[in-house]
């Protein structure tokens, strides 16, 4: 036992003397530091590989061209694992240790406000990519903190309404007991408000389930029976889920509805298992310039990627990490205070979407298209391209679908000096 | 009504699955004294030896070849690593095992990629089952099916044949089996691959319904040591019966208060720990030492 002892002890002191070494080593300032952190492993880890492809398509891009201010960009990777514990380690590790100028990524909304929590402290611009709870812009908003992609009340006022006219208002819902999750089914409980009509139960669903078979006989033996079953559930739940309901001959006696859909839950379960009518925040077949070529340069750049095509995590990397770095650029700093002000208030008139984007100065959400689909039956699937499985209903103008500073409790720290 | 008698056929089916889980986790444990922290990984892998081998061979020689591809990696674990920490602390057999957990998850990721996949049930289990407006799952019917005949097996080869028994002897009293002049050495590399085989033959079931990605495993591992603690160590029925009342404390925690549907099984694990240390059937327990 004691040289069991021993032996942990020196290998403990061979990681600290590593850390050490590595941290002399990144003390240069030719260089902008760019801190990505993003799931690698847990229920979102395929998501988190998706938005890494995009962020760093855009840094390649930036450094061809010689960089920015002159300096060129270097990425340093953390894993989040899905836990806003280890993401709140790890981005104080990115600022104390090394010292990155700005950080990117995030994919689930709980570890997005433990990360921004911590570069609000360390006065460090955070762009968090593909979060969609309601509180990264409002009850928890900063400073430093920006958000790339709608939030739930934006998804949710766009496809929660076309539901409730073209489907019904007896409505279930399922929720993934997080924040995203719960803050999904509170925008379409108040969208059911406002339609007059009845909610008629929910399931939350904790982080990590494999099994649904409990929670579907339970909504099979519903009395009434349901209109539509309303989810905000994702990542590898989601796809589970679907195989289930499949399973279980739910997809033909009851309809789905999501907030929310990553291409990539549906890619991995399989096109022809998926269903239901959603929100999206883009998709590679939208007919607005620069998206073919951003598809082509997507596969030329990562043939063997687990998506053969960029989604919706990949393109909020892709323009996070352009944004920012073109807000550098214009402040010509690389100063926090000169980019926030560079940031707030712009318009992105080139961000693939129909209407261009919009940073709000005063909550710092990025105000934008969202897409209304749903999945295309097998029938369609077996006509077209099999990678192509959302057909497009419409889209909602961002500004039609944002909550208003009436409605959101926001409040942004004043500047750090 | 409908719908509790719905709920308490759904625990009983996932129980059996859980059964499956744990069993070979439990063999191993009674016999080798070791934690095997690779359990979970052995499941996935089962799960993803068969996503790969279905498309070659088709499902039958899938379900048959992936778990009989894991046994035999069970017997290397136990004939090249295992085997060198039995006389060690407790402690050496949690980490080596742990340690090929981890080894084990990442392989998977290199091999079959970091994405969730999807193992297609085979077609005529596919879809739904309607019995006078009772609505169940094909598949899950099937894979009750198929952990009943695995756990039947599994107990006929224990009790009615002498190699079995050496292995019941084994499991209660190890040296006793080497003092009688048995290959102790032998019957330990075998239960070690029987437990695999069965880790991996519960993978390559559950794959179709839980969908596959790379920690699969490691969120079977829990449920799997929570049944072998309610069960017992050293008892087969303890594994059965420690899985059925997982299955039957999810299903039924979902029906009444589902926000508690992970936590039941532990608070049952805390009673039983208070109550009876050695588990409901258990003989022996390394929890009492």
């Amino acid at each position: 036992m004691k040289s069991f002892i021993k032996s942990v002890g020196f290998l403990v002191a061979l990681v600290l003397i590593f850390g050490f070494l590595t941290t002399v080593a990144v003390a240069e300032d030719d260089e902008i530091r760019l801190g990505v952190i993003s799931p690698a492993s847990g229920n979102y880890a395929d998501l988190g590989a998706a938005e890494r492809r995009g962020i760093t398509m855009a840094v390649e891009e930036f450094n061809d061209a010689g960089g920015v201010l002159g300096k060129k960009i270097r990425m340093i990777v953390e894993d989040t694992e899905t836990n806003p514990a280890a993401g709140a380690r790890k981005a104080q590790k990115l600022i104390e240790r090394d010292k990155v100028h700005f950080m990117l990524g995030a994919v689930s909304s709980s570890v997005a406000i433990a990360v921004s929590e911590v570069a609000q402290r360390g006065n460090t611009i955070y762009f968090n990519t593909n979060t969609n709870s309601d509180e990264c812009t409002g009850k928890y908003c900063h400073r430093t903190n920006f958000r790339v992609g709608p939030n739930n009340h934006m998804l949710v006022f766009a496809v929660g309404p076309y539901i409730a006219k073209n489907t019904g208002k007896n409505w279930y819902f399922i929720t993934h007991d997080y924040s995203w999750g719960r803050s999904g089914t509170e925008v379409f409980r108040e969208i059911l408000k406002k339609e007059n009509g009845k909610e008629l139960g929910e399931a939350l669903i904790p982080m990590g389930t494999r099994d649904f078979s409990s929670y579907l006989i339970k909504i099979r033996n519903l009395n009434p029976k349901p209109d539509i079953i309303m989810c905000t559930i994702g990542g590898v739940d989601r796809s589970a889920m679907f195989e289930q309901i499949r399973q279980f001959g739910m997809d033909k006696d009851f309809k789905w509805g999501f907030s929310l859909m990553d291409y990539g839950d549906a890619y991995a379960v399989g096109a022809d298992k998926a269903l239901g009518v959603f929100a999206c925040e883009w998709y590679h077949t939208i007919d607005a310039p620069g998206v073919k070529e951003f598809v082509a340069k997507y596969k030329k750049r990562w043939p063997d990627a687990g998506f053969p095509v960029p989604e919706n995590n990949c393109y909020q990397g892709y323009i996070g990490a352009r944004t920012l770095l073109r807000a550098v650029e214009r402040a010509k700093s690389l100063k926090t205070n000169d980019v926030i002000k560079a940031l707030e208030g712009w318009t992105i008139e080139d961000n693939m979407k129909p209407h261009p984007t919009y940073i709000r100065p005063w909550d710092h959400q990025f105000v934008q298209d969202v897409i209304i689909a749903r999945m295309k039956t097998k029938e369609e699937l077996a006509k077209g391209d099999k990678d192509d499985f959302y057909e497009i209903i419409g889209f909602m103008e961002g500004k039609d679908v944002v909550m208003s500073r009436e409605e959101n409790p926001c409040k942004l720290e004043p500047f750090k000096e | 009504m409908g719908e509790l008698l719905a709920q308490l056929f759904n625990g009983v089916v996932l129980g059996l699955l859980f059964a499956v889980m744990a069993l070979g986790f439990m063999l191993i444990l009674s016999v080798m004294e070791v934690i095997n922290f690779s359990h979970g990984a052995l499941f996935a892998l089962g799960a993803y030896f068969a996503l790969t081998l279905q498309r070659y061979v088709g499902y039958w020689p899938a379900l048959v070849i992936a778990p009989f591809l894991v046994g035999i990696l069970g017997l290397g674990i136990e004939r090249f690593a295992v085997r060198r920490i039995y006389s060690k602390d407790p402690l050496f057999g949690l980490l080596m095992t742990l340690g090929l957990a981890m080894a084990f998850e990442e392989m998977i990721r290199i091999i079959w990629g970091k994405a969730g996949q999807s193992l297609a049930p085979p077609a005529f289990v596919a879809g739904p089952i309607e019995i006078s407006g009772f609505w169940y799952s094909k598949y899950m019917l099937f894979l009750a099916l198929l952990s009943i005949v695995l756990l039947l097996a599994v107990w006929l080869f224990l009790e009615k044949t002498p190699y079995g028994s050496i292995i019941k002897a084994g499991v209660s009293d190890s040296e006793m089996v080497l003092a009688l002049g048995k290959n102790l050495a032998r019957i330990r590399t075998f239960v070690f691959g029987l437990g695999a085989a069965l880790a991996g033959v519960a993978g390559v079931i559950a794959g179709p319904m839980w969908s596959l990605k790379p920690t699969m495993g490691t969120e079977v591992l829990m449920p799997s040591f929570v049944v072998v603690v309610i069960g017992g160590i050293g008892s087969f029925w303890g594994a059965v019966l420690g899985g059925l009342i997982v299955g039957l404390s999810r299903s039924l925690s979902i029906l009444t208060f589902p926000r508690m549907s992970e936590l039941t099984m532990y608070f049952i694990m805390a009673i039983v720990l208070v109550l009876r240390p050695r588990g409901i059937m258990g003989e022996k327990s390394l929890l009492e030492q």
